[in-house]
């Protein structure tokens, strides 16, 4: 058969497995096996059992559970109310006003929690309330809060940038690195928009508060504190070199369960809950990127990947249509799919094409996380439109519209990146170690 | 027999829970001994197993929590039979392809053990140990599969795998 035609028979079969509803890693599982054993002279039993083993027993892995593990215990104490607390008193005079604590929060959120999802329910569940009680418009509370917890996957730590970093065999601290100053940019431009937003609707918008004195809003920035110092021991022990992310995040867990137990919002029932939810995201993670790992030498094996990258390469096309045919791609791929099956499928079939046409490998990670953050707040499928949801009630696609403007921003960020790599080469080049 | 699945599903996911745990332990024993210029020998690969460990033996756990996503903008929409055949399809499928990798992945285990394959590193472990964990892992997840289906056949729906479960 031609290769196109195996192709397009995977490709399909691929459409009918994840449509119909099966497991993501078992569907992933069942495409590579049928490409080893239909299209391939070799036996796919001994190729199957190596890439599940060989996926998921990497220590650059190991990070992902703690990771996990120190946002399921932050999610448990206090520390979202306190960051509320004290952000809010700083914020009255600008527009937008409290609307940016969304934005911040989960910006510092994201520096200590690994994925989007946990952010987006971490800083919800306090600001959602809160907001819309002083009255801010729920259009806007809802759609900075779902723009803003993409962040969570941008800023590091990031669960994407590991499985990218474990897939496409690229260090994890440097992805890390690489992603800081992309996410202060997003930061920015979602600030922007806060401001314009705050004074394009001012009417709707409630009366500020009175100023408080100085010093009670230093003493309010006491509460912020804590999570503060864990964020610089996270990203400055793997910026200056003295520990790996994996040892980076079990530093968090500890630092997670000091701050836990200071504050006594720790129970016994709450400690163990808190591993087993990190323990079952970990094995959902895990899974999905064992099946892709066995698509992945089914797809080298078949050759598809690289005739792909040379038809690709033979088209002529310049670097920035390239990127811009794939960030339409992951668009539509973010509708339907989660951002981790994203990053798998595209580290199986793609990145071969990538290297073809001379882009870097760690400047494409933090190109895709963008995507996937998209991704996150495309319906029907989008996690941060289903966290909430949980939340507010309404349902994913009036959520979605009103995280349009984020959505356009993030398109923005995508596009500067671009244009000027060094917001994401500039740091991990000036690293030590790593 | 529910009482005894449901305890060996627990059992697994408990033990995934202290390989975490173990994770945890020795990588903060190493940054520890870091200091005081012991190293801790394999800690890097110790890590790695118990990592893969956890994955494959808290697969059953999850799946009964209804974490392992899927695309359920289809098979959310059907409803009566149509929604109890295509989950029938999806589960027959899925006990097949677990079933499959079962027997793959015991069979790496017992070619390592014939073998005497050894883990790199320090310690002179003998890999198929650590793989024999993902081996009983994903055999407890194809058992939870069968019991899935089972429960489907009888007409009844999973309580994981209706509205709150399988999130996508």
């Amino acid at each position: 058969m031609e290769l196109t035609q195996i192709a397009l028979f995977l490709v399909l079969l691929l459409l009918v497995l994840l449509g119909s509803g099966v497991w993501i890693a078992l569907a992933l599982l069942g495409v590579g096996w049928a490409g080893l054993q239909f299209f391939t002279n070799t036996p796919p039993g001994a190729s199957v059992a190596s890439s599940l083993w060989g996926s998921v027993s990497s220590w650059s892995l190991a990070a992902l559970p703690m990771f996990i593990w120190m946002g399921e215990i932050l999610y448990r104490t206090r520390l979202a109310a306190d960051l509320f607390e004290g952000l809010s008193p700083w914020l009255r005079r600008i527009p937008g006003r409290l609307l940016h604590i969304n934005v911040l929060a989960s910006g510092i959120f994201a520096a200590v929690i690994g994925s989007s999802a946990a952010t987006t329910a971490t800083v919800g569940k306090i600001a959602l309330p809160e907001l819309l009680r002083r009255g801010y418009p729920e259009r806007l509370v809802l759609g900075s809060l779902a723009g803003s917890g993409t962040l969570g996957l941008l800023i590091p730590p990031s669960v994407m940038m590991i499985v990218y970093g474990v897939a496409a065999e690229v260090s994890v601290a440097r992805l890390f690195i690489a992603g800081l100053l992309p996410g202060l940019l997003v930061m920015l431009l979602f600030m922007g928009w806060v401001m314009l937003s705050g004074l394009l609707n001012a009417r709707e918008m409630p009366p500020p508060d009175p100023p408080l004195p100085l010093g009670q809003r230093l003493r309010g920035l006491l509460k912020i504190l804590p999570v503060l110092l864990l964020m610089v021991a996270v990203i400055g022990s793997i910026y200056a070199g003295v520990a790996t992310p994996t040892e980076a995040a079990s530093l968090g867990v500890l630092g997670a369960l000091i701050i836990a137990l200071w504050t006594r919002s720790l129970s016994w029932p709450g400690l163990l809950e808190s591993l087993m939810g990190a323990v079952r995201t970990s094995s959902m993670i895990g899974f999905i990127l064992a099946g892709a790992a066995v698509l992945s030498i089914a797809m080298a094996f078949t050759g598809i990947p690289a005739a792909l990258a040379a038809w690709v390469a033979g088209l002529g096309l310049s670097k920035y249509a390239l990127l811009a045919v794939l960030m339409l791609l992951f668009l539509v791929l973010g509708a339907f799919l989660d951002g981790i099956s994203i990053i798998v499928l595209t580290t199986s079939v793609i990145l071969p094409l990538a290297k073809a046409v001379g882009i870097d490998l760690l400047w494409f990670g933090i190109f895709l996380v963008i995507a996937v953050e998209l991704a996150q707040i495309t319906p029907p499928v989008g996690f941060n439109l289903f966290v909430l949801q949980g939340l507010s009630g309404r349902d994913i696609f009036t959520i979605a519209r009103s995280a349009l403007p984020f959505l356009a921003m993030l398109l923005v960020a995508a596009a500067l990146i671009t244009v000027f790599p060094q917001i994401v080469t500039w740091l991990p080049a000036r690293m030590t170690g790593g | 027999m529910r009482k005894f699945l449901d305890g060996l599903y627990r059992l697994s996911g408990f033990l995934a829970g202290l390989l975490v745990v173990f994770i945890f332990l020795i990588i903060l024993a190493q940054i520890v001994g870091r200091q005081f210029g012991v190293a801790i020998p394999s800690a890097n690969e110790l890590s790695g197993f118990a990592m893969a460990g956890a994955v494959f033996l808290a697969l059953a756990p999850t799946l009964r929590a209804g974490a392992h996503i899927r695309v359920g903008v289809l098979i959310r929409r059907l409803q009566g039979k149509a929604r109890r055949g295509l989950e029938l399809g999806v589960g027959g499928f899925s006990l097949l392809a677990s079933s499959y990798a079962t027997l793959q992945l015991w069979r790496l285990v017992l070619d390592s053990y014939s073998f005497g394959d050894l883990a790199p590193g320090l310690l002179p472990l003998p890999i198929w140990i650590p793989q024999s964990l993902l081996a009983v892992g994903i055999s407890i997840f194809t058992v939870a599969l069968a019991d899935t289906l089972v429960v489907l056949w009888r007409g009844e729906m999973p309580s994981y795998l209706s509205e709150g479960g399988g999130q996508e």
